[in-house]
């Protein structure tokens, strides 16, 4: 069973690399359901707070998305960063639902949970996040990435690096000014709308 | 935006980051050359340059929480099937425990102290009451002072995501209502037939009597009712211990506040307990009559209820009952519980107490616990079955597990056998010959510290340090109470008094202005202090009053001499890993000399040394703080404080080695312990101190003592902040109290937004330091044997090892101002590592039996500055000193030196220890030129908790614009003395 699904997830991932964007949906479900399980693991066993472990058990998830299967993508890298879109499209797609039941009047306010995404700016949320990484992709493609795969894929500079070929330093600069620019986006967001 | 200006705004971006803040605003105007819109642009992202925790955390980990729950589809909201899984504070909520109208109770797992505790969520009516919550919180506090071992512990109140819950002590084990409901079982199930196959319940009635009298006196001595006490409020632990649950929360959960009621619906109790009928009638059970009608309630009403739960597990039925709740009442107000229901061997002592207990007129009811405790150690004490049972070795923990001794229900018993006269035998039997039990009292109870006790060899007098009247005396009273004598009067900081065998003299150590120790004695009825030893404390006299053992002051190795200094002898050191050796105590025979071998930080371990064969052996490894040992009277155990259990308590082991046995349990660090020669009284101190990180401002002219606290989280220890190259933020390292192993943290300059960055419970990650471009943090990490340097980046990761050490290693560090080099002093070694081409290279030797564990590198990278300690009184070469390792050192300053920072402009802020612990801050020139004195007064850490002769605690670090600095300080909540006696 899990050998067909790593196998199907393979063949999904590498239909979307090659351009058919159908094939993300397909894949979001079956990502979701391995993410699932790891984080019901996370939270039963590991701390938080914990950002060595996280990674790790990301990189676990995704290692046994890939199953046994050979990976036709260039690199391992480069599977991350598709797992890291996949990623970023669940939690998003959570938050926006999320913000529809509120808006529905059931549910709670659209928060998460003692701020760990957002420490000092508590209200914000991951819609908002999302509404302002499109905006930086607009402005700087690369800087949009360096977000996606950091913070959404959970990756290390190094290994972003590697995916985006470049330097470790370029990532810790790009870094650096994107998360700057969130900040100041989204406490402009926060300003201007409410 | 186009591309060209945003490259331009990236570039200046980073431009302005790799400068000194106050350079920005030039650097930014000059680049910008009049553009307005760029200049703001630019501005604008750079406040926002505090990368912080903002997305410092990959987004699984708030997702993970959100996947987990979403197990069952939909993710829910605070409901309770939902909170297993769930984070409230830093505690995860495990199982559910069990419910009522006061709230579910939870197991969680306390993720900091890693342990598992009780949460109690109150209610959401209750959470939303904001004047309930605040009288809440109040009574929490007084309620989580209390310190029993019989007492179920409350940790606090915790409040996250509009969850509001209590935290308490997890006892295992059953409740007394499951343990008499599970006997009442068996003996039903007996009666079907003789052969059916069931078991004795293990069982002392009169032992768990005892207990919870201890607990209500205990907690009546401090004003505190329980209120609600019924049997399935006492817990037995599989040990045998027995805990009372939910002191005082019946009047906490209580809506109106009040002490009294005006109808019994609305009695504290009833209403607390919530709506389901079954638990109002196991309640009311237990009210006295007095709560029964609404009443004002005082201690008198546990009494009763102490009466009702004593007349249930010696009768097996319930003192009051009714099928209704109101029919139950009614038989609390008028009638008399069935008195022929006790077995006719119930002792005619616990006859009389129970019925004083359930008198209706509170004034002729018994009128305090305490005189149903004696009544019952008297039965226990008295002669009936002695010789029967063996004696018990122990009277807290009641019976240890595995014992073949059993206790059964009297009446259980006497129901079994179907006679009264076999119940009378198997009473008999399950009587202990009994010792009186352990009782804690307070000692002394002032405001400062009061610490160290030493008993006279009679155990009449103790003898401790105190700083009542200001400064740090060594002051005689008797333990009955009366007067204090102040033996001493000089000001200088004091420490460890210990008697001489015949009870005449006094020894104790003394600071002196080199900052090393001496030791002092002072005649115990009074009269001019002299000193004894040079350079040596923690002193400890042989039984015959010839030898003594001390730590010598200035290398703390571990001598033996005669009380003059001659035949001076070295203990070997049993560990090289150890840095000092401390608080020696020859054994009652003279033979064996107990003490503590202390490393880095809150560890240190017991030794006891064989003088005769010279061989040292270890009784237990802790791998976390043991000190204090001190001898039974035998001489076959040593009662020593111990952070094992997470605070410091009190606990017991064989000499020889084996497994601890617990003795006091509480929040406080009890420690500093010493037991009387006939071993049945121990004094110890409890302690409670926090350090801090505090912030004084440089700026100000005046000698205003002026500390601005950075840190405030009292429930974790705060030091070594390091300023980050742009002044905007500190690296420090940070514990949760107890044992929890340091981590790295990084908060804003102002202290806010701590956010812990590197966390391992494995093993202490101390002293972090920044690179020169902000992005890192490079640190101490004891990950391995001889320990390494590591690194981390500021916007989290993984942490990196950068080398590890094959020699001795050394925390105490310094990253050069180019981030390329590490350096340490290694004895007089000073090293360099340089990370780049990971060459380690020998910068240059001092002179032998110099150290240079402080150092810091020039601005230039051209010299080394270390910090000389004293070796003897008045060392010339103690102070401050700066080398390139071409021409001769150079001491810049001269004296007891505490501490030391790098600041601006290429001076040196150091600090001068004074021996009254009210340090002098200085300012140098790296050269040595324009010394001068910042006219603010900072008080040293006298690491009561750490052992004396650590001085170099008060780490600094100046930040970059010299205006701040930030100090690790130490502030002491309490410190008083406590005794226990009959101990076992």
């Amino acid at each position: 069973m899990r050998k067909s699904s790593g196998h199907e997830i393979t063949q999904l991932l590498k239909a979307w690399s090659e351009g058919e964007p159908a094939a993300l949906d397909k894949l979001v479900p079956l990502v979701y359901r391995e993410l699932r399980r790891m984080a019901g693991r996370y939270m039963a066993q590991e701390r938080p707070g914990h950002t060595l472990q996280t990674t790790a058990l990301v990189h676990e998830a995704y290692m046994r998305l890939a199953g046994s299967a050979p990976v036709s993508f260039e690199s391992r890298a480069q599977f991350f960063a598709v797992c890291a879109q996949v990623m970023r499209r669940i939690l998003v797609d959570w938050a926006r639902s999320r913000q529809a039941q509120k808006r529905g009047g059931e549910g709670e306010p659209m928060q998460l949970e003692e701020g760990l995404v957002l420490r000092e700016e508590p209200g914000r949320d991951l819609v908002a996040l999302d509404d302002a990484l499109k905006l930086l992709n607009a402005q700087d493609a690369r800087k949009g990435q360096v977000v996606e795969l950091r913070f959404f894929g959970g990756l290390s500079v190094e290994e972003t690096a590697a995916v985006l070929k470049v330097s470790p330093e370029t990532v810790t600069r790009d870094w650096r000014l994107a998360r700057s620019w969130l900040r100041r986006e989204l406490r402009w967001e926060s300003q201007s709308g409410a | 935006m186009e591309r060209e200006r945003w490259l331009k705004v990236e570039s200046l971006y980073h431009g302005a980051l790799e400068r000194e803040a106050s350079e920005r605003p030039r650097f930014l105007s000059e680049a910008c050359s009049g553009d307005e819109s760029l200049l703001r642009e630019v501005e604008s992202l750079l406040a926002e340059e505090e990368p912080g925790s903002f997305l410092g955390k990959p987004a699984f980990e708030v997702a993970a929480q959100v996947l987990a729950e979403d197990q069952s589809g939909g993710v829910g909201t605070a409901s309770p099937e939902a909170m297993p899984g769930r984070a409230v504070s830093h505690y995860r909520i495990l199982e559910k425990l069990g419910a009522g109208g006061m709230g579910e109770v939870y197991r969680a797992l306390d993720t900091k102290l890693w342990r598992d505790v009780a949460l109690k969520i109150l209610p959401k009516a209750m959470a939303d009451d904001a004047e309930r919550m605040a009288r809440f919180e109040r009574e929490a506090r007084v309620l989580a002072s209390l310190n029993h071992p019989n007492i179920a512990a409350i940790y606090g109140l915790e409040e996250s995501n509009g969850i509001r819950a209590l935290v308490m002590e997890l006892v295992e084990g059953e409740t007394l209502a499951e343990l008499l409901e599970r006997a009442k079982i068996e003996i039903r199930k007996s009666n079907i037939g003789p052969s059916f196959d069931f078991r004795i319940p293990s069982f002392d009635s009169l032992g768990i009597a005892r207990q919870i009298a201890e607990a209500l006196e205990y907690a009546h001595e401090r004003g505190i009712i329980h209120r609600d006490l019924k049997p399935a409020n006492v817990k037995i632990t599989p040990e045998g211990m027995v805990k009372v649950l939910d002191f005082g929360l019946a009047k906490m959960l209580d809506p109106q506040g009040s002490q009294s009621a005006p109808n019994p619906n609305n009695s504290p109790a009833l209403s607390a307990l919530g709506t389901s009928a079954g638990m109002i009638l196991g309640t009311a059970a237990y009210m006295s009559p007095e709560q029964a009608k609404g009443q004002r309630v005082d201690r008198r009403c546990d009494i009763w209820a102490f009466g009702c739960v004593l007349y249930e597990m010696l009768s097996g039925g319930k003192a009051f009952q009714g099928e209704t709740t109101s029919d139950v009442l009614a038989s609390v107000i008028k009638s008399e519980p069935e008195w022929s229901a006790l077995p006719a061997a119930t002792p005619l002592g616990i006859q009389r107490l129970i019925r004083r207990c359930l008198q209706k007129d509170v004034r002729q009811r018994l009128q305090a616990i305490g005189d149903a405790r004696i009544a019952i150690e008297e039965t226990l004490g008295g002669d009936v079955g002695a010789g029967l049972v063996p004696a018990r070795t122990e009277t807290v923990t009641g019976q240890p597990p595995g014992s073949p001794l059993r206790r059964i229900l009297p009446w259980a018993a006497g129901l079994l056998a179907g006679a009264l006269l076999a119940g009378l035998a198997v009473w008999k039997f399950a009587l202990p010959a009994a010792q009186p039990s352990m009782h804690f009292s307070a000692v002394t109870n002032f405001a400062g510290v009061q610490a160290q006790p030493a008993l006279s060899p009679d155990g009449r007098s103790v003898a401790f340090v105190s700083n009542r009247d200001g400064p740090y005396e060594i002051y005689v009273g008797l333990i009955s109470g009366g007067n204090l004598v102040k033996l001493t009067d000089d000001a200088n900081f004091k420490a460890r008094p210990c008697w001489s065998p015949d009870g005449t003299e006094i020894a104790y150590g003394r600071l002196n202005p080199s900052g090393i120790w001496d030791i002092w004695e002072v005649p115990a009825l009074g009269g001019t202090p002299r000193r004894l030893i040079l350079n040596a404390l923690d002193p400890a006299w042989s039984p015959d009053g010839q030898t003594l053992a001390y730590t010598n002051s200035a290398t703390g190795a571990l001598w033996t001499s005669d009380v003059s200094g001659q035949s001076a002898r070295l203990i070997p050191a049993p560990d090289t890993s150890d840095e000092r050796y401390a608080e020696p105590r020859f054994s009652p025979d003279g033979h064996k000399l107990a003490f503590v071998g202390k490393w880095y930080g809150p560890y240190g371990n017991l030794h006891v040394a064989d003088l005769t064969s010279g061989k040292v052996r270890e009784p237990a490894h802790e791998e976390t703080l043991a000190l204090s040992p001190a001898w039974s009277a035998d001489g076959k155990f040593l009662y020593f404080a111990s952070s094992r259990g997470g605070t410091m308590n009190v606990w017991k082991i064989a000499a020889t080695g084996g497994e601890p046995e617990q003795i006091t349990a509480g929040q406080g660090d009890d420690a500093q312990l010493d037991v009387s020669a006939d071993g049945k009284r121990i004094v110890f101190s409890t302690f409670r101190a926090n350090t801090n990180i505090v912030e004084l401002n440089l700026g100000l002219k005046t000698g205003r003592q002026d500390l601005n606290p950075l840190t405030a989280d009292p429930a974790r220890h705060q030091l070594a902040p390091a300023y980050s190259p742009d002044g905007k933020r500190l690296a420090y390292f940070s514990n949760l109290k107890g044992s929890e192993p340091e981590g790295a943290w990084m908060s804003n300059a102002d202290g806010s937004s701590p956010v812990p960055l590197v966390q391992d419970k494995r093993f202490a990650n101390v002293f972090p330091h920044w690179t020169p471009d902000g992005n890192w943090l490079v640190y101490y990490s004891f990950a391995s044997s001889h320990g390494e340097y590591r690194r981390i980046s500021v916007s989290g990761g993984a942490p990196q090892t950068l080398v590890e050490n094959d020699g001795p290693g050394a925390y105490l560090f310094d990253l050069g101002p180019d981030g390329r080099v590490i350096y340490k002093g290694v004895k007089n070694q000073v090293l360099a590592f340089d990370l780049q081409s990971h060459k380690p290279q020998t910068l240059g030797t001092l002179p032998a039996g110099e150290e240079c564990r402080v150092l810091h590198s020039s601005p230039d990278g051209r010299s080394v500055a270390y910090m000389v300690r004293a070796r003897g009184e008045n060392d010339p070469k103690a102070g401050l000193w700066v080398t390139d390792f071409k021409n001769e050192p150079r001491q810049i300053f001269r004296g007891w030196v505490v501490w030391f920072a790098r600041g601006p402009n290429r001076d040196v802020y150091l600090l001068e220890g004074k021996p009254d612990l009210n340090g002098v801050l200085w300012k140098v020139g790296w050269d040595g030129r324009g010394l001068s004195r910042i006219p603010m007064p900072v008080p040293l850490i006298h690491s009561y908790y750490v052992l004396p002769g650590q001085n170099d605690q008060n780490f600094f670090d100046v930040s970059p614009d010299g205006r701040h600095l930030a100090m690790t300080t130490e502030s002491v909540l309490e410190a008083n003395i406590g005794m226990i006696e009959n101990v076992r």
